[in-house]
């Protein structure tokens, strides 16, 4: 049998009485159910008979609650039908109080029960509510998880927030000298260390490989409040030059190469042919720093360069604040070395300056920007959707007019009835907010699929507790953010009036609530789109920029010599040529060619000079600098850089030929504004050669193809790489590019490339193959990542403020049907009611739009660092988007347009 | 003649079948169908907010009891205030009953 008791829990409005006296009652009632449905059962109905005969005995549940309250409450009953309404509130205001000691919960719960059986009573609604909240929820929840898994964690050290990282100037390196002299000058971190990534071969431990080292001074685990898993850390006797070789291993690195072996400890592992005995095992770092397999005391690194002051060898000072002591102080306090050490070595430190940010800041660094986008554009589709559920709920408030007019005659409050309305909506955006959570599970996943890897690297996403109660949070305030309005409007009916008409009271507020909304999610929806096409219309420009040379079917890798030629310049320049010559032969490979320097998009380094024929400037950061690049002669042919002047690398251009370098156009012009470069000569500090320019190429842009108008600045200089010094071999020789040009699709060659690599030389390793089309679209993947976001999210709201607008449309041309009756009825036309109903869409559009455009522009120039090749008021975004708004709202208009203009005046005038 | 008179009616039907003993809610609604032939059919919508009422005002007084084998039930009785009460009704309803015989017949006539 049906438990009548729930049943009558389900039905019976809250009598605001107390728990005990509400409980009697229902038991009673339930009970007088109950023996109905016995009785029915035993005249021998049917189980469907005898439910359907005992439902029907309360028809109005409504009708007995009222009915009931009056027999409990005579007196407050007289109260609330005839005294005015500041002495009705006094007195409910006054029944509350008395009630509320022990059973504000009993309320509570009263109020969900209802509100459950509210919403139960209406599943299109409810449904399209929570489906179109949770999209919103969702897609917050699923940005907030990443933006807590990338800027919220908590690096895994003591007191995270004090530790910075040091550059000298924004990003360069701080040469060893400097850092020695910060350490002794310093008076505001304790301590500083330096350390700088490199990479090795290891050999010996199974097969050869090229694995991520980091050289450190002593000091740097001590900094990062890290201890090591086993054994110990790098001792300060041991971070110089002559002092035992010692190594420390990653977890990572000791777990796949040895097995995890627990006796590791005092054994060594061989790295570019030298020895180092493992001295301890380090937890990753790589949430904050790039990953490192091995650790190596830097102050042993035998590269007599390292030494000199004024080069960098890409190392970073880190350092932890001394307590007390606050980042401005310790800027102030590396500003006044930085002029110490000018004046003191006013040739290489002149202009020096220094920079400290947080590791933090460092870690996270671009991505800061492009999740707080993010998290913003993400919160206008919450804003939209919660425009949306308000329409809809004011909406739903006419045809509850009577309910709640009921109510308040029964002498609940208007504070209860805001109460009892905003329970129904906080607990329709909990729901939206559950199912959220759901699909926000989904979409991070989705995000990370897409996400740059640096992304994923520094955290990715993290879907704990604190997502959870962001989740719960923000379904909370949603709720009461968009229950708010429709509630106070819905409890302010007039009593009378509602009560006589049976529900069909005036609308004129509503309708001009209604509107307003519809205007506002119209702007909200403008700004996404704009935001989102003006990024879309960036990464269009930026994949039409020329960069400089044809990065199509080519394969790139990095090959690291065995330790004996590593060490000999003149070895290591033949095992090239062999080696490239090799490479020429494959099939597929059309020509090969070595980069000693860097590859566009993939890094940089500078080298200072000067012109010959110009005085010597005093410093070193007095000179100009060019990107430089030490290639074979088939580079230019590899990369497809058009020659512009002169001649390129050739095969003529040996050790013993004089020394040449060929510049790009951009340096042409910038250096030798009216001469002719060719036959000009520049010094080179740091190869400490003079060359001879014999050629101009075509600029390259080296920095990615949205480089800004600074990168730009960037001179590039091509030389031979058979002239560049035997004695820099052993460094520069440790990080040299192979570019291949191929016929086939690149990747398909890395097997019978890697035979060939092999072939020279089996101590050889080869490694971080990559085709030139992927390194440009890495380059690009976080302006990719962003626009894909903002376009998802443009695309919701559009969506969401389709089904808005739809929506109220329908409604309000619903609430007009007897006008229209009338109207036809007096000879109006379906096309004059279409347009009557279009014309009252469109209106609001327009006014979204212009509302949205006012709203857009002030807001785009937060974008303008993130745009390319296009101004954040980009006429055609704008004009583009407004159309595009328009047709849509227009679409959503013209279904419930057309459907009044098929009104059938004689039903449409029965309704009243 | 009160307004509320035609509620005191429905009132005198409860307070008469408590008369003699204790019933239930839904004993009376019973009764009232039955001895009536069906033509007074008295809702639970009107029926509980009555008793409610007269409980309020102190002329019956419901307990629950449970008898042998059946379920707890909430019973009326009359209160002494209610047996004062009962003739003072019946008095009223008379005096309405002829009242509208009057008029009835003059509408006759």
């Amino acid at each position: 049998m049906r438990d009548w008791k729930q049943y009558v829990r389900e039905h019976l409005p809250p009598l605001g009485l107390s728990g005990a006296r509400e409980q009697e009652i229902t038991d009673e009632i339930a009970q007088q159910l109950e023996d109905a449905y016995s009785e029915a059962i035993s005249r021998g109905s049917t189980r469907e008979q005898a439910e359907a005969h005992t439902e029907a005995q309360i028809c109005d549940w409504n009708l007995l609650a009222q009915e009931i309250h009056r027999a409990e409450h005579p007196i407050t009953h007289e109260i609330a039908t005839r005294a005015p309404q500041h002495l009705r509130s006094a007195f409910d205001e006054e029944n509350f109080r008395k009630r509320r000691g022990g059973n504000v919960f009993a309320d509570l719960f009263q109020d969900l029960r209802y509100a459950l059986r509210m919403l139960r009573k209406s599943p299109g609604f409810t449904a399209i509510a929570v489906l179109t909240l949770a999209l919103g929820i969702g897609a917050n929840t699923a940005i907030f998880s990443v933006v807590n898994g990338v800027l919220l964690q908590q690096l895994p050290f003591p007191q995270p927030g004090r530790v910075m990282i040091l550059h000298r100037d924004q990003f360069s390196s701080i040469p060893y000298l400097e850092y020695l002299d910060l350490q002794t000058q310093n008076q505001s971190f304790d301590p500083i260390a330096l350390s700088r990534r490199d990479s090795f071969s290891l050999t010996g431990s199974g097969d050869a490989e090229r694995i991520p080292v980091r050289m450190i001074s002593a000091d740097f685990f001590s900094i990062l409040g890290m201890q090591p898993l086993a054994g110990r850390v790098i001792r300060a006797d041991e971070d110089r030059q002559g002092a035992a070789p010692v190594a420390l291993l990653s977890e990572g690195l000791w777990r796949r190469k040895f097995a995890a072996d627990t006796n590791i400890l005092g054994k060594s592992i061989s790295l570019n042919g030298r020895d180092y005995t493992i001295i301890g095992i380090m937890p990753e770092i790589s949430k904050f720093f790039s990953k490192s397999d091995v650790y190596l005391a830097i102050g042993q690194w035998a590269q007599p360069s390292f030494y000199r002051r004024g080069y960098g060898f890409g190392t970073v000072g880190i350092g932890r604040l001394k307590p007390g002591v606050s980042l401005l102080q310790a800027r102030a306090d590396l500003t006044r070395i930085a002029k110490n050490l000018a004046s003191a070595y006013p040739k290489e430190d002149t202009g020096l300056k220094f920079s400290a940010i947080s590791l933090h800041e460092s870690s996270v660094g671009e991505l800061q920007q492009t999740l707080l986008l993010l998290f913003g554009a993400v919160g206008f589709v919450l804003l939209i959707t919660c425009v949306n559920v308000a329409n809809l709920l004011l909406a739903r408030a006419n045809s509850r007019k009577r309910e709640i007019a009921v109510r308040m005659a029964m002498g609940a409050s208007r504070f209860r009835m805001i109460r009892q309305l905003l329970t129904e909506t906080v607990l329709l955006a909990t729901l939206g907010g559950a199912l959220g959570l759901l699909l926000a599970m989904w979409g991070t996943r989705a995000i990370l699929a897409v996400a740059p890897e640096g992304l994923v690297a520094v955290g990715g996403a993290a879907l704990d507790a604190r997502v959870l109660i962001f989740t719960l949070l923000i379904s909370m305030l949603t709720g009461i953010f968009f229950g708010i309005l429709p509630a106070l409007k819905t409890s302010r009916p007039d009593l009378q009036k509602t009560l006589k008409e049976g529900g069909r009271g005036s609308t004129g507020g509503h309708r001009r609530v209604q509107s307003l909304l519809i205007v506002s999610e119209v702007a909200l929806a403008m700004v996404l789109l704009v935001g989102a096409g003006l990024m879309i219309r960036s990464l269009t420009r930026v994949w039409a920029v020329d960069p400089g040379f044809d990065p199509h079917n080519l394969l790139t890798f990095s090959i690291s010599l065995s330790p004996t030629k590593a060490t000999n310049g003149a070895k290591a320049k033949t095992t090239y040529m062999q080696l490239l010559e090799g490479l020429d032969n494959l099939p597929g490979v059309e020509s090969a060619s070595v980069n000693f320097g860097n590859l566009p998009m993939t890094g940089d380094s500078d080298i200072p000079f000067w012109r010959e024929d110009q005085k010597k400037p005093d410093s070193e950061n007095q000179m100009p600098d060019a990107m430089w690049y030490a290639v074979s002669p088939e580079y230019l042919s590899v990369m497809r850089i058009p020659l512009l002047r002169g001649r390129f690398i050739t095969s003529r251009d040996v050790e013993t030929a004089p020394a040449v370098a060929v510049i790009d156009e951009r340096m042409a012009r910038k250096l030798f504004p009216n001469e002719d470069p060719l036959g000009k000569q520049l010094h080179l500090t740091f190869f400490e050669e003079v060359v001879q320019i014999v050629g101009i190429v075509g600029d390259v842009k080296h920095n990615g193809l949205a480089a800004t108008a600074d990168d730009e600045t960037q001179f590039q200089l091509y030389m031979p790489f058979r002239q560049v010094p035997d004695a820099l071999m052993p460094i520069l020789g440790n990080n040299v590019t192979t570019v291949l040009r191929t016929s086939l699709p690149p990747l398909q060659l890395v097997s019978t490339v890697r035979q060939e690599v092999k072939a020279v030389d089996d101590q050889q390793v080869m490694y971080g193959e990559n085709t030139m089309d992927k390194i440009l679209e890495g380059s690009l993947a976080y302006r990719r990542f962003s626009m894909l976001l903002m376009g998802v999210f443009a695309a919701l709201a559009l969506l969401l403020a389709c089904v808005g607008i739809y929506g109220v449309i329908s409604y309000l041309a619903g609430q007009r049907t007897h006008e229209i009756g009338i109207r036809m009825a007096l000879g109006a036309e379906p096309r004059h009611v279409l347009l009557l109903v279009l014309s009252r869409g469109m209106l609001l559009q327009l006014l979204g739009v212009g509302a949205g455009i006012a709203i857009a522009v002030p807001l785009m120039r937060l974008l303008s660092s993130m745009l390319f090749g296009v101004k954040p008021t980009d006429p055609f975004t704008f004009a583009g988007v407004a159309a595009l708004l328009i047709v849509v709202g227009l679409l959503a208009c013209y279904v419930p347009a057309r459907r009044a203009s098929r009104v059938d005046p004689l039903v449409a005038l029965r309704y009243e | 003649m009160q307004p509320e008179l035609k509620k005191g009616t429905a009132e005198v039907l409860i307070l008469s079948l408590l008369e003699d003993r204790a019933r239930h809610g839904y004993e009376l609604a019973k009764l009232i169908e039955k001895r009536s032939r069906g033509v007074l059919e008295f809702h639970v919508a009107s029926l509980y907010p009555m008793l409610y009422r007269l409980e309020r005002r102190g002329w019956i007084e419901g307990r629950w009891l449970e008898k042998a084998g059946q379920r707890r039930r909430r019973f009326y009785k009359l209160t002494a205030a209610g047996r004062r009460a009962l003739p003072e009704q019946r008095k009223s309803w008379r005096e309405f009953i002829r009242a509208i015989e009057r008029v009835a017949q003059v509408g006759n006539a």
